[in-house]
């Protein structure tokens, strides 16, 4: 699966889990960038992603990913 | 020179001593004239020195043990695999964790507690458990080990500094900076000023009141707790940065454990404030993990489906927020005071915050409160200080139960602060009194202008003579103000007996 | 540019700093010991004599009466509370400022075992002295709490602390300079008769052959004063201590036999003090007229005993010695004048520099007190005395003059 795909399918994820159609996200973005994206909420939006694309980040990966650019790096790692 | 050392050997060295500052000054000037590949080494050197003069042989002694099964541990796992692998990890997290519950929390035996333990302890685990999630191999050279394992500056209180952010000082080469070394020392200097000018003056009137909350009932209760505020944060704080100055110098930067954090407004942001660098441990270390267990997962998905799916994740996250308060609460002393002041209460607070966010937000668009008015800003932070008081009552209170007769002593009206008499008779007399006040608007002040930016930046652009003024007054007033030497006990950091 | 300007930077902190630092030292810490050794650090040359002792030494002997009528110059290092291994440690700190010729000690506090000592006391003494290595070895010795140790080096570490107390008068002393003419002796202006008559042990009543601590001491201070070619001598002053005292002083009779060195024990010293009029406080220490006496019997015991010079004619020292004097003689007047009761001014008018014209009221009546004093001015001729032709509203008028001029210094009544 290609970067390009990856990006859709997540931008999918985050526009149902935070209820926001308005909500693109880029390599840049962060938590900063979203208003309902804190530590305690951080979890369960992994396990959203997980669950689209039926992988398992590791713990090393749940704290490292700084941005939205890199979570995609880790998926398609894991799509491998 | 026999007498100067005996001398030092008698001494316990506290950070805020006149024999640790001789002490930085001898591992500052040295660590800028060994070599590169030797500066380490040098650090390692003075972790030793200082853990042996601040815990003596004891505490030296425990430290090294817990240090060296995390180092034997982390190439094991590294190195291992399957069930080496799975052994390498928690034997030396239990050993730890043992040596830290036993004397910091004295159920077995009373024991001790080596120097430092409540700190050291999770820096080691954060190693241990960052290797044993892959996020680097595991430290093969001793010296790039220890020099981080037992990093002096921060076994007295913190902050709990990962290894990843330790080793990237040493990317480049180290060279002496004029900016850094002058940076380090005001830092070093505004920390004793916060410690002696303004924490142990507060103290007093501190241990007065906690100490006879029957005399000093009523509004003195309430006073008390607002001065341990700045007491403690005074304290913890002050010592953060004669830490942070003393790293700083070394050109090194270390995690900052303070943010302002009485400019919060709200109890989530409070918590990204005060004591950062533990929040970030035990989200990292303790909520992550927690959230993601199974069990976690699928209470999440219950309640989403029972509360709908806004209320459903946050009721969902809510057990993992009370165990994590519980256990940070636990971290503070084992004591149910502490779990409930520094834990359990606060994540109740947030609790009943996420739960009154949608209607607060209601009421104000309905009144055109908007989030950026100056006197709502003003109130906010009132409220998150006044929230943060209230754990404190169990924080400094001798136990629950006392804290709890305290919270009740409030309401026998007892005026008597708001006289002459009254505010005179907490151990603290006029020109003192003046003194602390004083001191804590300096503070405030120098706090505002935290808030746009570095004040130590600031005053770098500024000409010679204001820049030697400043540097005067404040060495002035530490020297004159300060509440050291025989006429008062300057104790040792409140956090440095964890 | 940058460099020049950082260094500059650090440079007025640093002067800033110390600024800020001696003003509030000067303005918070106890003058005492620096008032005391001012001179003992500003004079260049050495002394014939050093007196080392407690109080009792400190009021008990003056230099400067030692200078005037023998010529010989002196130091009183005596002071509060010292014990003998204080004294000890004085003569090795002193040592490094000044080698004396003789060395004095009074052998108070033979009876005590102990070596701590008082360390607000302490400060009396010790802040005038710079820290150097043996004024770490003395104090790590002499104190056994830590932070007294840092206290006692580092004197700022105490007195900054006193912050609150600076008025005016403090600040004012920083600038201005307060000066005790007296080489080291304090003069007590206080007279006070004993309740009951001094009782005194025979001369030899000893300590049974036992040594204390003390005694060690008294060894050490003899055997420092050896290894540095200084003639030791011992003393104890006219005191009604306690027996347990009287006896360990006597003890030392043996100990100066054994070690060669002369000894005088002045209670036994028959007519040498009035027991009456020669006290500041009933028996301890002695006031002007005591000491007078004691520093005139010391002076005449210094000269037979040892080889001293007179340097009266010495411009080495005459020129400093007789400067000092003046202002010494101003200081003592100050007293006299400011005499608040009849026996004091007695007491302060026994000075061979002074004539005095007494007037007394007709029907006027001396207590015992008051008559021996006035017999020992007559007798030496320090006084004359008459009765007033008219009754007036004091007892008694005394018309104070210099003796070598005649100029009228003050006028007392009572």
């Amino acid at each position: 699966m290609g970067r390009e795909e990856i990006f859709e399918r997540l931008n999918e994820v985050f526009r149902e889990y935070f209820d926001d159609d308005s909500i693109t996200v880029t390599d840049d973005t962060t938590a900063a960038d979203i208003e309902d994206w804190d530590s305690l909420e951080h979890i369960n939006l992994l396990v959203a992603i997980e669950r689209e694309f039926d992988i398992k980040f590791t713990m090393g990966e749940t704290s490292e990913m700084k941005n939205v650019g890199e979570m995609v790096t880790a998926i398609s790692e894991h799509l491998k | 020179m026999r007498t100067v050392l005996n001398l030092l050997s008698e001494y316990h060295m506290s950070l805020i001593s006149a024999e640790f500052l001789l002490f930085i000054a001898i591992v500052i000037a040295i660590f800028y004239c060994v070599p590169g590949k030797a500066k380490r080494l040098w650090i390692g050197a003075a972790n030793i020195v200082f853990l042996y003069f601040a815990g003596g042989l004891y505490g030296l002694s425990l430290w090294f043990l817990g240090a060296a099964v995390v180092y034997l541990g982390a190439m094991g796992i590294t190195k291992g695999r399957g069930f080496l692998k799975k052994l390498c990890f928690w034997v030396p997290l239990i050993i730890n964790l043992a040596i830290l519950i036993i004397t910091r929390y004295q159920y077995i035996h009373p024991v001790r507690a080596p120097f430092g333990v409540s700190f050291y302890t999770l820096i080691l685990l954060s190693y241990l458990i960052d290797v044993y999630w892959g996020k680097f191999e595991a430290v093969l050279n001793p010296v790039d080990y220890f020099s981080y394992a037992g990093f002096f500056p921060a076994m007295t209180s913190g902050p709990i500094i990962r290894y990843k952010e330790f080793e990237a000082n040493f990317k480049d080469r180290i060279r002496p900076d004029y900016k850094n070394i002058v940076f380090g020392m005001e830092r070093i200097l505004w920390g004793f000023f916060k410690k002696l000018v303004i924490s142990e003056r507060f103290a007093v009137l501190v241990n007065t009141v906690f100490g006879d909350y029957k005399t000093y009932s009523g509004a003195y209760i309430i006073f008390g707790v607002i001065c341990f505020a700045f007491q403690l944060y005074t304290d913890f704080s002050g010592c953060m940065d004669i830490v942070m100055g003393v790293s700083e110098a070394m050109g090194m930067k270390i995690p900052e454990n303070f943010a302002t954090p009485f400019f919060s407004r709200s109890e989530s942001e409070l918590w990204r404030r005060w004591h950062i660098t533990l929040g970030t441990w035990f989200k990292d270390y303790i909520m992550y993990p927690l959230q993601k267990t199974d069990l976690m997962v699928n209470f999440s998905d219950i309640c989403r489906k029972k509360f709908g799916r806004k209320t459903g994740k946050k009721v969902g996250v809510w057990p993992g927020l009370l165990i994590l308060w519980f256990l940070i609460g636990y971290w503070h002393g084992g004591l149910l005071k502490f779990v409930i002041g520094s834990g359990l209460l606060h994540a109740i607070y947030m609790i009943c915050g996420q739960i009154n966010e949608p209607w607060l937000k209601k009421v104000h668009e309905k009144l055109g409160i908007k989030p950026e008015n100056g006197w709502y800003v003003i109130l906010c932070r009132v409220r998150t200080f006044l929230l943060l008081c209230s754990g404190f009552m169990f924080f400094r209170a001798d136990s629950t139960i006392t804290a709890l007769r305290m919270y009740g002593a409030i309401f026998t009206g007892n005026m008597g602060l708001f006289s002459a008499e009254g505010i005179t008779s907490l151990g603290l007399d006029v020109p003192d009194l003046v003194v602390a006040a004083v001191s804590l608007l300096i503070l405030f002040i120098a706090e505002c202008f935290m808030q746009t930016g570095s004040v130590r930046e600031k005053l770098y652009e500024k000409n010679v003579f204001v820049r030697a003024l400043t540097w005067s007054l404040l060495a002035g007033a530490v020297m004159i103000f300060g509440m050291y030497g025989p006429a008062f006990e300057a104790g040792s950091f409140i956090y440095q007996n964890f | 540019m940058k460099i020049v300007k950082r260094i500059i930077a650090c440079g007025l902190a640093g002067l800033m700093i110390f600024g800020i630092y001696m003003v509030s030292l000067r303005a918070t810490r106890v003058e005492y010991a620096h008032l005391k050794y001012e001179q003992f650090f500003k004079d260049k040359t050495d002394y014939d004599v050093m007196f080392f002792g407690a109080s009792h030494t400190q009021n008990g002997l003056y230099p400067m009466q030692l200078w005037k009528d023998y010529g010989i110059t002196s130091y009183n290092m005596g002071g509060p509370d010292s014990s003998l291994p204080t004294s000890y440690y004085m003569l090795k700190l002193a040592l490094k400022y000044h080698k004396p010729k003789v060395a004095v000690l009074d052998v108070i506090m033979a009876d005590k075992n102990d070596i701590s000592w008082d360390y607000s006391v302490a400060h009396h003494y010790l802040d005038a002295f710079p820290l150097s290595e043996t004024k770490i070895e003395a104090v790590d010795f002499l104190f056994p709490d830590t932070k007294k140790k840092l206290e006692m080096l580092f004197p700022y570490y105490v007195y900054h602390g006193g912050w609150k107390d600076i008025d005016k008068e403090a600040i004012e002393g920083v600038f201005k300079e307060n000066h005790w003419p007296t080489f080291g002796a304090e003069y007590e202006s206080l007279i006070q008769t004993p309740p009951e008559p001094l009782q005194f042990v025979s001369q030899d009543a000893g300590y049974d052959g036992d040594e204390t601590t003390g005694h060690q001491y008294i060894r050490k201070f003899v055997e420092l004063c050896r290894e540095n070619d200084i003639e030791p001598m011992l003393m104890f002053f006219p005191c009604g201590c306690e027996e347990s005292a009287q006896r360990a002083a006597n003890e030392v009779y043996r100990i100066a036999g054994e070690m060669e060195i002369p000894y005088v024990n002045l209670i036994y010293e028959e007519g040498l003090i009035n027991q009456t009029i020669d006290y500041t406080d009933g028996g301890g220490h002695l006031n002007p007229s005591g000491a007078r006496k004691v520093t005139e019997w010391m002076g005449s015991f210094l000269t037979s005993n040892f080889q001293l010079q007179d340097h009266r004619d010495d411009d080495n020292y005459s020129e400093l010695w007789n400067a000092t004097y003046s202002n010494y003689l101003e200081f003592i007047e100050n007293y006299l004048q400011e005499s608040t009761d009849l026996m004091t001014a007695l007491m302060n008018m026994y000075n061979d520099e002074y004539y005095s014209y007494i007037e007394v009221n007709p029907g006027f009546e001396a207590d015992e007190a008051e008559q021996m004093l006035i017999d020992q001015l007559l007798n030496e001729n320090l006084a004359e005395i008459k009765e007033a032709d008219t009754p007036g509203e004091n007892r008694i008028k005394i018309r104070v003059t210099e003796v070598e001029s005649g100029k009228e210094i003050c006028t007392l009544a009572f």
